[in-house]
């Protein structure tokens, strides 16, 4: 199991990023505690996608920093960032749809050093999720949607991460899974001491897993609170509308 | 007579196993149709042919060294163009174009540099003839079968297990999500196009101790290895049967056939397979092995 490290804290400090020449994020400062689970929301092009691609190396930092373990990161690189434990799953659960089960596991793990540790790993992963255990020579792409959903995970967390990204998991889901699949979040969160940054578009289902919140709005934090603090309908409106 | 067909199937076919499974390499990767896989062919034949027959090294030496230079051309073109290309999201038609325009580029400047007049590396000991159940067949192209099917079961155990040929897949695969898992997809890329094209290099070697050196040599085992690689269900196992289909049905056709329609046989062949089985080999491509 990961080792549960109290001083986990992820932080964003005036963060600008960007696609081309097309500047998304304006300056986002946000900050996580070890096993927290937040939740970044806001709409459409608020640039919380972009947000997590640019902390985990997926895109160039333009300005800002990124801290990790207290490590100062200006120009991370996804295999350094899953070095230092963290990892990515990006939006709606992609996984690679031509392979396996097992050789989708053998991809999320193919940074581990030996063959042995991608074995561990994969228990690790059975463990939490029995069901992909059953579907090992299944094609990714013809899983169920919250097959995919572990399945994704999965791919992340055979590393055994202590911070996780995720970009959307409910994304495709449907409505009776979605709050499922949060659960399943919240748990591992819970179970194993993961710190969580999660995006997502169902507000209301993410806020009860959530402990803060941060809202995005045209590249910027417009809201930072306590997920309690959007629970009455009206202030929610407020700041997200 | 039925002998002599056989052999020279398994000749044709180990010509187009070769191509095909260096041309495989880097498609996998990358995705487009890389015409300047016929360009690495024949400078790795230049090469070995101005080393053997100009310089008068070794030929062992000519050869590794025409491999070597063709792995690097791999290297620069995909560092230089394509890399540059696939950054800013081309699509893989107009990399096709950009690599059938570097194709006709380094086509003409070997013409340049040597001429269009056929010219060949004076190994005689390759030439030596066995009789091989009754049928002919010469020292180098023993040596041409004999490397086409230890490479394919080098290059099956190394996409296989090993890490880098791992991420050649997963590149392939999904070259968003493999980069999510740690893998640098460009130098991934970079590294496909390098060996592709020393394996390219390979059999341009291999053909020019069998055949005559021109600047042109590359471009039908190119469109051979292109139509095993579309039969073959962009699979690498596909790709081998397709070529093995391909070199049999050539040499078999001609029974019946007049020999003209050689190259035609071929690309009736790829029209069936894109009319009624568009996804070639790819769903059970051990089984058909056995064509």
């Amino acid at each position: 199991m990961a080792e549960a490290n109290q001083n986990g804290i992820f932080r964003v400090e005036g963060l600008v990023a960007g696609y081309g020449k097309k500047q998304v994020l304006n300056g986002v400062s946000l900050e996580v505690e070890g096993g927290e689970v937040v939740a970044l929301i806001g709409h459409n092009g608020a640039g919380k996608s972009t947000l997590l691609k640019a902390v985990f190396g997926m895109i160039p930092i333009w300005q800002g920093e990124v801290y990790w373990d207290g490590v100062k990161r200006r120009k991370p690189t996804p295999r350094e960032m899953l070095h230092a434990g963290a990892a990515y799953v990006p939006q709606g659960n992609r996984v690679f749809t031509d392979l396996s089960v097992r050789e989708n596991l053998e991809m999320g793990g193919i940074t581990l050093p030996t063959k042995q540790a991608v074995r561990e790993g994969m228990e690790r992963v059975f463990g939490l999720f029995p069901a992909l255990k059953e579907r090992l020579k299944q094609r990714a792409g013809t899983l169920s949607g919250g097959e995919k959903q572990m399945l994704a995970l999965g791919n992340a967390l055979i590393l055994a991460p202590r911070l996780l990204l995720l970009d959307e998991p409910s994304l495709g889901l449907a409505p009776p899974l979605v709050s499922q699949a949060l659960g399943r979040v919240q748990q591992i969160s819970k179970d194993s001491h993961k710190t969580v940054v999660i995006v997502e578009q169902k507000v209301r289902e993410v806020l009860k897993i959530a402990r803060r919140v941060y809202v995005l709005r045209m590249g910027r934090v417009s809201f930072a609170g306590p997920a309690d603090a959007l629970k009455d309908e009206s202030r929610l409106r407020e700041v997200y509308l | 007579m039925n002998e002599q067909i056989i052999v020279n199937s398994i000749i044709s076919a180990s010509v187009v196993v070769l191509a095909g499974v260096s041309f495989f390499l880097p498609f996998s990767v990358a995705r487009f149709f890389h015409f300047t896989h016929g360009a690495a062919f024949a400078i790795g034949a230049y090469t070995a042919f101005v080393l053997a027959q100009k310089v008068r090294c070794n030929l062992w030496f000519a050869a590794a060294a025409g491999v070597l230079v063709s792995a690097f051309l791999g290297i620069i073109l995909d560092v230089l163009v394509f890399r540059r290309m696939q950054r800013t999201g081309t699509s893989a038609f107009v990399l096709l174009l950009a690599s059938l325009g570097a194709y006709v580029l380094l086509q003409n400047i070997l013409s340049l540099v040597f001429g269009d007049a056929a010219m060949s590396i004076a190994a005689t000991h390759a030439w030596k003839t066995f009789a091989v159940m009754g049928a002919r067949i010469t020292a180098a192209q023993v040596l041409q079968i004999t490397t086409a099917l230890i490479l394919v079961i080098i290059l099956r155990l190394y996409l296989k297990n090993s890490a880098t040929g791992r991420a050649m897949g997963a590149v392939g695969h999904d070259r968003f999500l493999a980069q999510c898992v740690g893998i640098s997809p460009a130098r991934t890329t970079t590294l496909a196009f390098g060996c592709g094209y020393g394996l390219a290099g390979l059999a341009g070697v291999l053909s020019a101790l069998n055949v005559d050196v021109v600047p042109t040599m590359g471009m039908n085992p190119m469109m051979l290895a292109m139509v095993a690689v579309i039969i073959g269900g962009n699979t690498f196992l596909g790709t081998v049967c397709g070529a093995l289909l391909i070199g049999f049905a050539q040499n078999f056709g001609i029974i019946w056939l007049p020999t003209q329609w050689q190259s035609a046989i071929v690309f009736i062949i790829l029209l069936f397979f894109l009319l009624l089985r568009p996804q070639g080999f790819s769903n059970r491509p051990v089984k058909k092995a056995t064509i």
